[in-house]
């Protein structure tokens, strides 16, 4: 564990820095509080710090108050005073210290206090796994690691806004596993979750780094394109529905093959709410459904760009895939 | 381990020292350097302080002086140190010109014996 020692007594801080390191610390010293509040501050600086309550610069009231301002993790701060009067202890543990120690400093002393900033950061750091587990599980879908349904939305709401603002376009594909009951029952459920988490990875790797993959429900998934025009979105789209069909999903020796049928619209200057966008897809997905599957609709979209379709293939599905 | 050593002077409390330091006579060698070395401008900082009537630059030198002789279980020197302290504090001028020879003399004795304690520690 990493420790701040800021002390500008030279003999205390070495006195101190050599028994942490003997005890396992990865000791950072300082003589200075400015310094010690900059070390601090650093994106992987040490959580736990002694701090001598009088230091140039800035005493270690001073630097607890401002690291107290800080943002990141909880930092442990334990001042060492030889100043002994209870109304100093008041002072510093108002001014944020979490403990004090008295010089000189005592070993078992010591030892005891860090063991207890252990366990008040041990309980942190658990606290924060915690939290950002249940956030993931709230915002994640379990068997593909996509985003959820829920997640989508809520980022679609802020893109739209964003598109508004700036004036730029924003689209959403809605892709649906053809005959997925199909694989299913031959293959069994684990045969299809397999197949899910398969095209999943696809979409992953066919987009941007800052588009959005959800599963959106069953086998249903959904993209969220960022400043794409309906032109942009159906490149991305047909690229994912190539994808899917010319590399079978590969499940204990097997080559399972699958299709998907997408349906996309597009948001121009951000015009539309998230939910008139998403039934847009919705109906452009049921479109392509309907006409036979394995291929891209795009949902009805008044005043955007007429779609070109991409190279290569043109909005209605190859009949040979339809039987896939 | 400190029993062994000797030290004529009977103002450092060894078994407090080397409890003070895990009973680790390198580290102890180490802080024995540090603090010859420091303590002489300590004691210049002080003198100038006083010169100067400066009671913050007198209240941070003789608080420094302090916690750097406390580590050495020493009463007698810690004693005066923090009586100088405490002058600063009261911004008492009289009381703090008088105490800077008897600091002076209780901080060198105390290094002569930190010399000496330092010639038995070494390996």
């Amino acid at each position: 564990m990493k420790i701040l020692v800021a002390e500008d007594d030279s003999v205390t801080r070495e006195l101190l820095r050599a028994l942490l390191v003997g005890w396992g610390y990865d000791v950072v010293t300082t003589n200075d509080g400015r310094i010690a509040l900059d070390i601090i501050a650093t994106a992987d600086g040490p959580t736990l710090a002694l701090l001598d309550w009088m230091m140039p610069t800035m005493d270690g009231a001073a630097v607890c108050r401002a690291v107290r301002a800080l943002d990141g993790p909880y930092r442990y701060l334990i001042l060492i005073t030889s100043k002994n009067l209870k109304s100093e202890v008041v002072e510093g543990l108002d001014a944020g210290a979490d403990d004090y120690l008295t010089k000189p400093v005592i070993l078992p002393e010591l030892q005891a206090r860090l063991r207890a900033a252990r366990r008040i950061l041990d309980l942190q750091t658990e606290l924060l796994v915690t939290q950002e587990r249940l956030r993931v599980e709230a915002t994640h879908d379990a068997l593909t690691g996509l985003w959820n349904r829920r997640a989508l939305v809520d980022s679609l709401e802020r893109e739209t806004a964003r598109a508004r603002r700036d004036q730029r376009p924003v689209s959403v594909l809605l892709g649906d596993l053809d005959r997925f009951k199909n694989i299913n029952d031959t293959f069994g459920h684990g045969g299809g979750d397999a197949v899910l988490k398969d095209v999943s990875r696809k979409l992953l790797t066919s987009v941007r780094p800052y588009d959005m993959v959800a599963r959106y429900g069953g086998e249903e998934l959904a993209v969220m394109l960022p400043d794409s025009d309906a032109a942009s979105a159906a490149i991305v789209a047909e690229r994912i529905r190539q994808r899917v069909r010319c590399e079978p999903v590969q499940l204990d020796g097997c080559q399972i093959p699958v299709t998907i049928s997408v349906g996309m619209a597009t948001c121009a200057e951000g015009c539309c709410s998230v939910d008139a966008l998403i039934k847009r897809a919705d109906e452009a997905l049921y479109a392509a459904k309907r006409k036979g599957r394995d291929r891209v609709e795009r949902g009805a979209d008044p005043g955007c760009p007429t779609l070109a379709p991409p190279s290569g293939r043109s909005a209605v599905g190859d009949p040979r895939q339809q039987s896939q | 381990m400190g029993g062994k050593l000797q030290v004529h002077a009977a103002s450092i409390n060894l078994e407090e020292l080397f409890n003070r330091v895990d009973n680790d006579q390198a580290l102890l060698v180490t802080l024995i350097r540090l603090y010859r070395d420091d303590a002489p401008h300590m004691l210049d900082a002080i003198d100038r302080a006083c010169q100067d009537r400066d009671g913050d630059a007198l209240l941070r030198a003789a608080h420094t002086m302090k916690g750097a002789t406390a580590v050495f279980a020493t009463a007698p020197a810690v004693a005066c140190a923090q009586a100088m302290e405490q002058a600063a504090h009261d911004l008492d001028w009289p009381r703090a010109v008088a105490l800077q020879d008897a600091v002076r003399a209780e901080i060198a004795s105390l290094m002569d014996n930190l010399a000496a304690l330092s010639a038995q520690c070494a390996p």
